[in-house]
């Protein structure tokens, strides 16, 4: 996936404002319109139609996985890429179980949007 | 006797008619004496009373010397003048009447005067009395001139009196230490105070002489029981004539000597026998021997005044019950003394009853005590037998090994148990066939610890390796204790060891398990950590490289956003911080990590810290000892952290005694009070030293000379010390083997908190 094909709505929920901000830069240097939420609580409560979700694991009260799951079982299922920054095995096996992209970060500007390209394939 | 014997042989009617002529001539015979030779008459004149004490004494001396000679017929009378009981002019005219009228018919051929008055009343008398008698005197003081001696038939006799000086010069012999005399002599009738003056004055330069001049018998016997110790009494005379209580002098010497509280020496013979110890004496006895024989002597037809006068014969005379009395050795008395009242003793009454009575009852006592030493033999050998099955029977039913050994550490019994357990005999075992089922790696340890316990007679517990039956070795727990007999002597030592393999295997492995534990958790910690960090670290990191993409895509277009790129690259630079930041803070954390410590018994540690190492230590075959110093100040700590250490330090000093041979492998902890007020916990050990270490680098991470060393130990030893307030050093000791010491500020307060440093963090056993 290059930046010339056609624009993409990707929202980003993190809770660090440097990882939003950064991630929202780059792919907007793409031509991508993205959407920038601090919380599950914040992204469910304006939530808007999008083509990919970056979801943070580790976000406070709903995590990125639990967000993932509402997003299905609301019947609102859309591709989604998990990041963090850990790495303890536990969290990398249940992410292993929704087949879903995971990147652990620190993320370089390629691994993502391989990753968003692979998650709207599956 | 003739007669009898001739008649021998002869016929009965012959002896009837010889014994009736033997008879007849028998009846005639002294009627023919006594018409052929007339008896004489001796006529005895005493001073004093018939009952005078002497005066029967003299009488019979006289007597017996009279008849001795029977070739003399005598008849021999007494008279008594008793100008002592009587008014003398009273007493002489009367005796003078009474003689002439009583001896008119008869011819008086001696008369014996005995004592200066009689003597007087004799002379006086002589002429109209006794015209043809000679006379015979005894005289004390005033012996018959040489004209009194040759008129009529003549004067003879003996002169002399008692020797006042004599006697006393025996009493001062005889008790040298003497100071004071006191001498009792009082005659109301005799010129005699005068007299005893005038003997014993050359006394006077030798003691102090003082004279009792008491004629109530009460005051003298008052004056006598005053006399001080140390002093004497010399008894001349004191005689006791008041109305109704005639008193001679020798019962006034009986009162005095029994009042006296110290020795009484007497002058008379009378007296011995009477309570004084002794005294120079003329003898009564002998006394009245001479004048007898002189008597004799005349009537045998010798002239009086051809006899010559002699002077009374004095003798040291001693009443033995006064010598016993006063606890004088009889063997101190002058040579040829008179021991009178001597009374023999058992051995003297009846040696041969005695003899043959302590032969019997020696000969009893062998007998018997041969009977009871062999009886008590007997007893002790079947108490012992009794003993020795008792304890084997519960030796043999206890549950545990049980052995024995006597004086010389050998062993001589082992129980059932033990030998089921090793298989062998008993005969195999005794002596020193046991240590054969030592391990070879333990006997020397366990043969130091024993040899060491028996000498020290100190109970002892070790464990070391014994094979059993099936030849496998199993840990055995041998306790051994001094045994002494009921006596009180040492008799060698009982021990008991139980099979302790199991529970040492438990040991062992829950040993293991603690440090994997230990080790695992502290790599967690580690882990755990070092996670963190990245977690925190890669988010910065992420917003830096997503931005600096930004900022790449940025300057490659025609038409760079450059206050997009701008806005990157602050993005870029405030995330660089982030990253700082959160490695500051962390290293904030660490640093500003901070414990809880409480006031510690750093006893109480070395005891725990040693109890955790046992294991160790056992397994190593190193002894460890302490001298830990009473009442320490506490110091503030954390428990956890300085039991580390020590164990840090426990386990360098086994490493280092690995070389040494096993029995002597040694480590020692200690504890004091420093000199500037801290406590002070030293661990020595007699390994091989800080020679082949750098000193200067021994306590940095990462130093070690051990192959298995990581180099840690010592480091974070250092660490928690310093972190506590002490310092860790480490010295050689001047006989080999290394010193490692800290010292501790003793607890100010009941509980304060230690800074850390990040690398305490990481803690754990090289």
């Amino acid at each position: 996936m290059t930046g010339r094909q056609s624009p993409l709505t990707v929202v980003v929920v993190d809770d660090d404002e440097r990882i939003r901000r950064a991630i929202g830069r780059l792919l907007r240097s793409h031509g991508h319109i993205v959407h920038v939420f601090d919380s599950a609580e914040a992204y469910l409560a304006g939530e808007c139609r999008a083509d990919c979700a970056i979801l943070d694991i580790e976000l406070p009260n709903i995590s990125g996985l639990e967000l993932s799951e509402r997003l299905r079982a609301n019947g609102r299922p859309m591709p989604v890429v998990f990041i963090t920054a850990h790495d303890e095995l536990h969290i990398l096996a249940a992410v292993q179980q929704t087949r879903r992209p995971l990147l652990k970060k620190p993320i370089d500007e390629q691994e993502l949007l391989d990753a968003i390209a692979r998650a709207m394939n599956n | 006797m003739a007669l009898t014997r001739a008649t021998v042989q002869s016929s009965r009617p012959r002896r009837i008619v010889t014994a009736l002529l033997l008879a007849v001539a028998a009846w005639l015979c002294p009627s023919t004496y006594a018409q052929t030779r007339p008896a004489r008459t001796v006529l005895t004149v005493y001073w004093s009373a018939e009952n005078f004490p002497s005066t029967a004494v003299i009488d019979a001396s006289i007597r017996r010397a009279l008849v001795f000679d029977s070739s003399v017929l005598v008849d021999n009378f007494a008279e008594y003048l008793e100008s002592d009981l009587f008014p003398p002019d009273d007493a002489s005219e009367a005796l003078r009447a009474y003689i002439r009228h009583k001896y008119s018919g008869r011819h008086i051929d001696v008369v014996i005067a005995v004592s200066d008055p009689a003597l007087q009343f004799v002379l006086k008398q002589r002429a109209e009395l006794f015209p043809d008698a000679a006379i015979v005197s005894s005289s004390i003081n005033a012996p018959p001139d040489s004209t009194t001696r040759t008129a009529g038939a003549g004067v003879t006799g003996v002169v002399g009196g008692d020797a006042y000086d004599q006697t006393l010069d025996l009493a001062l012999r005889l008790h040298p230490s003497t100071k004071r005399v006191f001498v009792v002599a009082e005659a109301p009738t005799l010129p005699l105070a005068d007299m005893v003056r005038e003997q014993l004055r050359a006394f006077s330069t030798r003691v102090e002489l003082s004279y009792i001049e008491e004629r109530s018998l009460d005051r003298l016997l008052a004056a006598i029981r005053a006399i001080p110790a140390g002093s004497l009494v010399l008894y001349v005379r004191q005689s006791q004539e008041d109305q109704g209580n005639v008193l001679f002098p020798s019962d006034v010497a009986r009162l005095v000597s029994d009042a006296s509280p110290v020795p009484v020496y007497g002058v008379s013979d009378s007296y011995i026998g009477s309570g004084v110890v002794g005294g120079v004496v003329a003898s009564r006895e002998d006394l009245g021997a001479r004048l007898g024989q002189m008597s004799r002597q005349i009537l045998a037809g010798t002239r009086a005044q051809d006899i010559p006068i002699e002077p009374v014969r004095l003798i040291p005379a001693f009443d033995w019950r006064e010598l016993k009395r006063w606890g004088i050795d009889s063997s101190r008395v002058p040579p040829g003394s008179e021991i009178r009242f001597q009374q023999p003793n058992l051995w003297e009454a009846y040696r041969g009853y005695v003899a043959a009575a302590i032969v019997i009852v020696l000969v009893q006592f062998a007998l018997i005590s041969a009977l009871l030493v062999q009886n008590t033999r007997r007893r002790q050998i079947e108490s012992a037998l009794r003993e020795e099955a008792r304890f084997r029977s519960a030796a043999d039913t206890a549950p545990v090994m049980i052995w024995r050994s006597g004086v010389d550490k050998k062993c001589d019994f082992f129980n059932l148990q033990w030998l089921a357990f090793t298989g062998r005999t008993l005969a195999e075992e005794v002596g020193d066939g046991w240590a054969e089922g030592v391990h070879a790696d333990d006997i020397a340890a366990c043969m130091a610890t024993y040899r060491a316990a028996f000498d020290a007679c100190e109970t002892f517990r070790m464990e070391y390796r014994l094979r059993r039956f099936d030849g496998e070795y199993r840990w055995v727990l041998d306790t051994g204790v001094p045994r002494f007999e009921p006596d009180g002597v040492f008799a060698g030592y009982i021990g008991s060891c139980i099979d302790i393999s199991d529970r040492r295997q438990a040991e062992v492995a829950l040993q293991e398990a603690h440090v994997e534990l230990s080790r695992v958790s502290r790599l967690t910690a580690l882990g755990e950590f070092a996670a963190s960090l990245a977690h925190e670290v890669r988010q910065p990191l992420t917003a830096i490289i997503m931005n600096a993409r930004s900022c790449l895509r940025g300057i490659a277009g025609e038409k760079p956003d450059l206050e997009d790129v701008r806005a990157a690259l602050l993005d870029i630079v405030d995330a660089g911080q982030r990253a700082e930041e959160v490695i500051q803070r962390n290293r904030e954390m660490f640093r500003l990590h901070r414990v809880q410590s409480l006031a510690l018994d750093i006893n109480d540690v070395i005891r725990a810290a040693i109890v955790l190492a046992n294991g160790r230590l056992k397994e190593s075959h190193v002894t460890i000892v302490t001298a830990l110093a009473d009442d320490l100040p506490t110091v503030s700590g954390d428990r956890i952290e300085l039991q580390q250490v020590l164990l840090n330090l426990i386990a360098n000093g086994i490493d280092a005694t690995e070389p040494v041979e096993v029995g002597r492998r040694r480590i020692q902890i200690s504890s004091s009070l420093t000199s500037d007020v801290g406590v002070r916990v030293a661990v020595s050990d007699n390994g091989i030293g800080l020679a082949n270490v750098d000193r200067q680098r021994m306590f940095t991470l990462s130093y070690t000379t051990k192959p298995t060393g990581t180099g840690v130990g010592l480091s974070i030893s250092r660490s928690i010390i310093e972190a506590h307030g002490g310092k860790l050093s480490a010295d050689q000791n001047p006989d080999g083997g290394a010193t490692f010491s800290f010292s501790l500020p003793i607890c100010a307060t009941d509980s304060h908190t230690i800074q850390r440093s990040p690398e305490d963090f990481v803690t754990g056993i090289h």
